[in-house]
């Protein structure tokens, strides 16, 4: 590895002196206080004729500078600030390093830029995907996406969580089972996580070659974090009630080292949705020590231990009856409290130790090596012998009685009281007290046999506890001044644990390790009950793990590398990427019902994939560019959606293979002092994903796997964004996105049972090509008005959602869905089963208001209201998802309806922040 | 400065106590209480189940109209599946008991039997199914003819209000001739009943994978009076035997037009330990051993006794005469001669009631006589492992009717199991003895394998010492066997197979040479072919052979076969040929075939067919096989065979 680096650094010299240097003006930012190196500053030569962004090392470069008098300026706190003037007689001037007076958060200065998009979310999905964005950055578009635009679920061109990189310090955070990143993990660290910079799709960086969809750095390093000293509390009536917040920053002190301690606590009864309480705490701890001035050391220490509840979307016909939309069937009362059933519990710390390393004047290395660890956990009730308890269980519901007067009994019913509509846990209780069962043969042993209150109904944790372990060493170095290098290495390796852990025994005494499943399809078999052959007819108590259980490991190695190249009129960036990755699954228990294929290690499962991507800027002038880039890549097929019934057997879909994406986009912006914009169009080509699902089916009485392969997807569209500076106080903001993502191909589905290794669809074709792309809205708009004046801000946005499809069932865009069915005679009916169901469209208003009061010794107050949704729109639904179930006899769509998640209503959240020294 | 390190002290303080008081609320549940007791319902509120039955009018729904409740206590529930969707009450103020249909599962964990339970009549309706009186709600028209609405699941616990549990539930005791129309939806017992017929192999009902069947049998007393035992083919026992004795019977009675008829909770509800009628006796177990050493003193008649064993004869090869049990209990044995064809298979343990029956020797054979079927209860499975013993060894005296093997063994005396009148040679270290195979048997055409073998067999006799096969498998190892003058050619699509367990097919062999996997039986959308895999495996290497019986070829002289793969990544299918097979591949000389097999281009999952093979010059009779190579962690593709034909 050094000798590979070394051999790099020789390379690059080698050209560093062939090279010959232009007309040019260079020079490097500091902070004034701290006297650390500023990334991602924006810099600008002369009201911004000229304008870029400092690099990692805080080096920046004008090329084809004018000869004579000019003016340095840098970005500060919104306010365009001068550093120095100085003159210019062509040739090479370097500045040397420059001071700044740099604000620990170099954004607007304000609580909105820093907000936990999951706590706006409104009612979450099963399967959570909801995108998070810790920051902005400089672009109008993609700071309104995140902050105006996320509630709605809108995603920038149709992208979802997987499609970028989230990396900590070096650490690639993206979950490699699945793409996706746990945001959870550092929740409530807010005040500590700003030293960041967003890679905005495709564009050149210092860092990584991203996804598609860009990316997320985040500096953890606690000596390049201004002194401070910060408490804050928040009120609120999202996903928590009370946050209180402190931070120290010690800033880069006189002996070398430097400290971050930031600690918080979130809690609330309840959130915005009844039964969703909330408890956690965060902490993080980064200290840096200054060895010499080429070499330093970080560590950190994060996590945020944490239970919440969840709430899972419901039926249209459940939230008409509760008369909310914000009704959750996951809790009910016990002895008087709100108790949920689903619960999160989750504690995945992480650590990482960093070095960086300057290599003469004009490179530097660091590499991050992090652990992540710790439990990851989703509570539910299991039941075994007794009815399903679920409070919005589909045959609770009114629609489900024939009978208008027996349906109007069950309406009656379900209003009359709450309870009569959440879970009666008392009951539950009572259930498993009148049990009174007795087997032989327990653990195996034929001597021993247990009796007694064998549980009808216990609370469970699925767990998914999530082990990673990340090498990554990034070297930037300038070549000359025309031409930059970026090169990085990565190891990763992550081991998923999945398996089912009794919490709660509900009042009995014991359950049984049994497939439940599998009793109803092989009665009387005693061996394909067992969901551990070698413990057979083990009882389990609290505790103890049980059902399935087994692990996902997924290694990769990668390699990136990036040039990039400035001259006058033009920037050309070039970027390849290489990687290796491998999966396999390695179960711990012989299931019954497939011996053979569900202990051990599996097949090991490799995949090369490679990615190339290019950009051009020309700069018409300086304050009109067009920029273009396009990429193309392949990327592995997600563990997690590669085996058919990972819960029981090794088995993954035939002809697994990558999936190809290619993208371009062409942008025009304009950065004039007061009006900056920006205007794109994109393309993007997915071929070739492979999408799995679970669910549980009523007629086979079993899970289900429903796997889809050969998708692919187009998306187009135009994006844009732009601020106006009305005068010193007012200015408006537009950012919009017009889309069309659609299927361009006829996927083909694979159906399989847990309990049966018979794959009783094989290649079903999916007829969606054509298809909107469901899940987010594909247009949405904000149009804003800020007021800035005194330390005090106050911005409304008015927000537009639109084009946003129902995540449908694939297996009614059958042949088989539309069987015996005349599309002319039937149109109706036919339509009803294929077409996808559009949402409505919806506006939401959002306000914020915020004040700073500066007081003596540069302490200050920080007051400010961030309030969601004024106009209090409770029906817009953001999505939510048909259920894969189909009733292929009646052809009745509505006999499964589909679930919804609704935007919260009003929302708010307040805080006062004092910052001292 | 110094004010703002006090401040930073203060802060700390505040955030700490804050943690420790949030930190502090507490998220642990009381369990709620859960003694079961009834509601505070006033008597006057309660009305007698007669009320609800005058409102029944035959052939109409109608709601009962009453808001009151009737106090019943649950009586049968649905845990064993033979109820469904429904359970039984009996009422408390009167002898009536009701069905309620109920539109949810698995009740019994809320309902169990025993419960008392205040049913709400508000808004119920009651009907006649059949002639069954039954409580719903509602009308359900949503089928093609518009039956009793179930209670919604939603309604389920505001209709019926759980009360007190643990009432002890007594069946009414009746005759099947007393039966009456107000014992209907009650639990009645019957003594002195048994099942009019009952084989060691009928069940309660038929569990046939998806299409599980309900089945009626009909219930004798000693009378003749019938009613209908009606057993679903969803409840967990309804693969269970059926008992074949006579004793007391619990159930709940119903009606089906005219047919009266029961429905038991589960197995537990049938405690038949009475000989059946006309059979009294043979409450008393005789063993086989004391059965042989009556004979020998010279009691002939036996008393009223049974003889409990396992059965070691497999009527179903046709080797033992279809009238004949031989039946080995502990280390003795003992012939039994049925009156008819039995149908009992191998390895069931059997109680046989020989009450009054007669012993004599069929040249040399102790064989009791004669058994009928009525006197057969089957007790479940058992299994026998045969003794150990050299040709010397075999003492007529003890050993007759048991299973010996006799190892190192060697077959001379004809070219097949059949020849010479069946009677072959075998021949150990110690003597030889005569194995004979009757002409019937399914491997009388089988040749005689050659080498040192292990034979299992019954220890028989015919004037003398004479041995017999139960089923080919029962000579292992050696060489040769087969097919020796073969009249069929091969038309094999592995459909006598049973998923997941080895191929093995009389006249083919199956054969790991390296490692211990064989060619296993597969199912796939319904089809079944042999299947080799080292997925998984754990030997380093695996080579595993499935060879076709030999055939003639001037008669049979076209082979053709299908093959597929799935996870292909190597080539590890081949097929052979050889003229002499010496019994173990390994020493055998084979040619290989080059037929048209599946490749790794190929699509996965899918047969793709050999075309025709002439077989003609490659010999006047050979074998054929298919060659599986392969190793776990490497070369793992998956090979399957179909559909092998030489015609």
């Amino acid at each position: 590895m050094r000798r590979n680096l070394k051999g790099i650094l020789l390379i690059c010299f080698a050209f560093n002196t062939i090279l010959t240097f232009g007309q040019s003006v260079k020079g490097r930012i500091i902070d004034k206080l701290t006297k650390q190196e500023q990334p991602a500053l924006l810099i600008s030569l002369d009201d911004a004729d000229h304008i870029v962004y400092t690099n990692a090392l805080g080096n920046f470069n004008f090329a084809g500078v004018e000869t004579g008098e000019h003016t340095l300026l840098t970005k500060l706190g919104g306010q365009w600030v001068k550093i120095t003037s100085f003159t210019f007689n062509g040739g090479e001037l370097d500045l040397g390093t420059l001071e700044a007076d740099v604000p620990s958060s170099n954004l607007a200065g304000n609580e909105i830029s820093i907000i936990d998009v999951i706590d706006l979310a409104g009612i979450e999905g099963e399967n959570d995907n909801v995108s998070s964005v810790l920051a902005a950055s400089r672009d109008p578009f993609v700071n309104a996406a995140a902050f105006n635009l996320g509630n709605g679920r809108f995603r920038p061109r149709g992208y979802f969580n997987e499609d970028s990189e989230m990396m900590m310090n070096g650490m690639v955070m993206n979950d490699q089972d699945d793409g996706r990143v746990l945001w959870t993990a550092w929740s409530g660290l807010n005040d500590v996580l700003r030293n960041q910079t967003q890679i905005i799709n495709q564009s050149m960086n210092d860092y990584t070659f991203g996804g598609i969809g860009g990316g997320t750095f985040v500096d953890l390093r606690a000596s390049n974090q201004r002194k401070i000293q910060k408490a804050v509390y928040t009120l609120s009536n999202r996903s928590y009630q009370h946050r209180l917040m402190f931070t120290k920053s010690s800033g880069l002190m006189e002996n070398g080292w430097a400290y971050i301690v930031a600690l918080s606590h979130r809690y609330a009864e309840q959130g915005y949705v009844k039964g969703t309480h909330f408890e956690g705490t965060s902490y993080f701890l980064s200290v840096d020590r200054k060895i010499n001035t080429n070499h330093s050391l970080n560590a950190v220490l994060m996590g945020t231990p944490q239970r919440r509840g969840r709430s899972t979307g419901s039926f249209q016909e459940m939230y008409d009856i509760a008369g909310t939309n914000f009704y959750n069937g996951n809790w009910g009362y016990q002895n008087g409290e709100v108790r949920s059933a689903r619960e999160y519990r989750i504690n995945q710390p992480i650590a990482m130790l960093r070095h960086d390393w300057k290599v003469g004047k004009f490179s530097h290395i660091f590499t991050t090596i992090g652990v992540q660890w710790g439990t990851f956990g989703s509570t539910r009730l299991d039941w075994y012998d007794a009815p399903d308890p679920r409070a919005d269980y589909y045959r609770r519901l009114p629609s489900n009685a024939s009978d208008p007067v027996t349906r109007q009994n069950v309406l009656d019913y379900l209003s009359a009281d709450e309870n009569n509509r959440q879970i009666d846990w008392a009951g539950l209780y009572e259930a498993n007290s009148t049990r009174d069962y007795t087997f032989n043969n327990v653990n195996g042993d034929p001597n021993q046999s247990i009796s007694g209150k064998f549980a009808a109904y216990v609370l469970e944790a699925e767990h998914y506890d999530n082990q990673k372990l990340s090498y990554n060493s990034t070297l930037n170095t300038r070549i000359n001044d025309k031409l930059n290098l970026t090169g990085s290495l990565q190891y990763l390796r992550e081991k998923v644990h999945y398996y089912r852990q009794l919490e709660d025994l509900l009042g009995a005494d014991f359950y049984m390790d049994f497939n439940r499943f599998a009793v109803r399809d092989f009665p009387g078999d005693n061996q394909v009950l067992q969901n551990d052959l070698d413990n057979p007819n083990r009882v389990i108590r609290e505790g103890d793990k049980f059902g399935h259980n087994y692990a996902i490991v997924n290694s990769k190695v990668s390699a990136f590398g990036q040039l990039l190249y400035k001259t006058n009129k033009f920037d050309v960036g070039f970027a390849i990427n290489a990687a290796q990755q491998q999966f396999y699954r390695e179960g711990y228990t012989r299931v019954g019902i497939f011996p053979e294929s569900s202990l051990g290690k599996s097949q090991v499962y490799d995949f090369f994939n490679y990615g190339v991507k290019g950009s051009v800027t020309y700069k018409i002038d300086g304050r009109n560019y067009i920029v273009a880039t396009g990429s193309h890549r392949t990327r592995s097929p997600y563990a997690n959606e590669s085996f058919v019934s990972p819960r029981v057997r090794d088995q993954v879909v035939n002809n697994l293979t990558n999936e190809k994406i290619t993208a371009f986009d062409l942008s025009y912006h304009v950065r004039y002092t007061n009006f900056k914009g920006r205007i794109s169009g994109f393309l993007t080509d997915f071929k070739d994903r492979i999408t799995s699902d679970v669910y549980y089916n009523e007629e086979f009485q079993t899970f289900v796997n429903y796997l889809m392969s050969g998708i692919n997807k187009r998306h187009v569209g135009l994006e844009a964004g732009m601020e106006f500076n009305l005068n010193n106080n007012f200015s408006v903001l537009a950012a919009g996105s017009l889309g069309d993502f659609r299927y361009t191909s006829r996927p083909k589905a694979t159906i399989s049972r847990d309990n049966s290794a018979e794959g009783f669809v094989q290649d079903r074709t999916v007829y969606i090509n054509n298809y909107y792309v469901p899940g987010m809205p594909q247009n949405a708009g904000t149009l804003g008005l800020k007021y800035n004046r005194n330390q005090t801000w106050v911005n409304v946005n008015v927000n537009f959602f639109g084009k946003n499809y129902l995540q449908f069932n694939p297996d009614r865009r059958t042949e088989k869905g539309v069987e015996g069915l005349d599309p002319i005679e039937q149109a109706e009916k036919f339509k009803e089963i294929i077409d996808l169901e559009k949402l409505p469209n919806a506006m939401t208003v959002d306000l914020f208001l915020g004040k700073t009061i500066r007081l003596k010794n540069r302490n200050s107050l920080s007051i400010n209201l961030n309030v969601g949704n004024l106009l209090n729109t409770k029906n817009f639904i953001t999505g939510g998802f048909e259920q894969l179930r189909f009733d292929f006899e009646s052809k009745e769509p509505s006999r499964f309806p589909p679930r919804y998640f609704y935007a919260f209503g009003t929302n708010y959240s307040f805080n006062i922040s004092y910052t001292f020294n | 400065m110094k004010f703002n390190f006090k401040l930073s002290k203060l802060t700390f303080l505040l955030l700490g106590t804050l943690l420790t008081i949030m930190s502090c609320v507490k998220k642990e549940f009381d369990a709620p209480p859960t003694t079961s007791q009834n509601p505070e319902i006033p008597a006057s509120e309660i009305v007698s189940l007669e009320e609800v039955m005058k409102k029944l009018v035959v052939g109409r729904y109608t709601p009962v109209a009453i808001d009151k409740y009737v106090k019943c206590v649950v009586v049968a529930d649905d845990r064993s599946g033979n109820f469904f969707k429904n359970i039984i009450l009996e009422d408390f103020n009167s002898d009536l008991g009701i069905s309620v249909l109920l539109d949810q599962n698995e009740i019994n964990a809320i309902y169990p039997i025993g419960r008392t339970v205040f049913l709400k009549l508000t808004d119920l309706t009651i009907s006649e199914f059949n002639g069954l009186p039954q409580l719903g709600m509602g009308v359900d028209a949503s089928g093609s003819s518009p039956r009793l609405g179930f209670i919604p699941s939603a309604l389920v616990a505001s209709t019926l209000i759980k009360g007190a549990s643990g009432v002890p539930v007594v069946p009414r005791m009746r005759t099947i001739s007393t039966l009456t129309a107000a014992d209907l939806n009650t639990l009645i017992q019957l003594d002195g009943v048994e099942f009019q017929s009952v084989t060691p192999t009928t069940t309660y009902a038929e569990n046939k994978g998806t299409t599980p069947q309900s089945v009626n049998h009909n219930l004798t007393d000693c009378a003749k009076n019938v009613v209908i035992v009606r057993n679903s083919g969803y409840s967990d026992f309804a693969a269970e035997l059926l008992p074949s004795g006579n004793g007391k019977l619990t159930a709940i009675y119903s009606v089906f037009r005219n047919d009266k008829q029961l429905f038991i909770r589960d197995p537990s509800d049938i405690v038949f330990d009475k000989a059946r009628c006309g059979q009294a006796g043979g409450d008393t177990r005789i063993t086989a051993a004391q059965l042989r050493i009556d004979f020998k003193a010279g009691k002939t008649t036996i008393p009223a006794v049974f003889v409990q064993g396992v059965v070691i004869s497999d009527g179903s090869n046709g080797n033992i005469d279809s009238r004949t049990v031989i039946l080995q209990d502990g280390d003795a044995g003992i012939a039994l001669r049925f009156s008819a064809a039995h149908n009992i298979p191998l390895n069931k343990t059997v109680k046989i009631n020989i009450n009054g029956l007669s012993m004599a020797e069929f040249r040399g054979l102790l064989q009791v006589a004669t058994v009928t079927l009525d006197n057969v209860q089957v007790i479940g499975n058992g299994s026998v492992t045969p003794k150990q013993l050299t040709v010397n060894q075999i003492n007529l005296d003890i050993h007759e009717s048991t299973l010996v093997i006799i190892k190192d063994a060697e077959l001379s005396g004809g070219a097949t199991l059949g020849s010479n009148g069946g009677n072959i040679t075998l021949k150990d270290a110690t003597g030889s003895a005569t194995l004979f195979t009757r002409s019937a048997a399914t491997f009388a055409s089988q040749a005689l394998k050659t080498g040192k073998l292990a034979v299992t067999t019954i220890v028989s006799e015919f004037d003398n010492l004479q041995l017999q096969l139960r089923k080919i498998e029962d000579i292992e190892g050696g060489g040769g066997g087969g097919n020796p003058n073969p009249t069929t050619g091969v038309d094999e699509k592995f459909d006598g197979q049973s998923n997941n367990a080895d191929i093995n097919i009389p006249g083919w062999e199956n054969i790991a040479t390296k490692g211990t996997r064989k060619w296993q039986a597969k199912l796939f959308s319904g089809n079944l072919y042999a299947q080799s895999t080292a997925f998984n495996d754990s030997a380093p290497e695996m080579e595993t052979w499935l060879i076709t019986p030999e055939v003639v070829t001037a008669t049979y002289s076209t082979l053709s076969f299908e093959s597929a793969n799935a996870f292909p990544v190597h080539d590890g299918l081949s097929v052979w040929y050889t003229t002499n097979y010496t019994g173990d591949p390994a020493s055998t000389t084979w040619t290989k075939i080059n037929a048209k097999l599946v490749t790794t281009s190929d699509p996965q999952n899918t047969f793709i067919s050999s075309g025709n093979i002439d077989l003609k010059g490659f010999g006047a009779k050979v074998r054929i096989a298919f060659k599986y190579n392969g190793a776990g962690g490497t070369n793992t593709s998956t090979f399957r065979i179909d559909n092998v034909v030489i015609k």
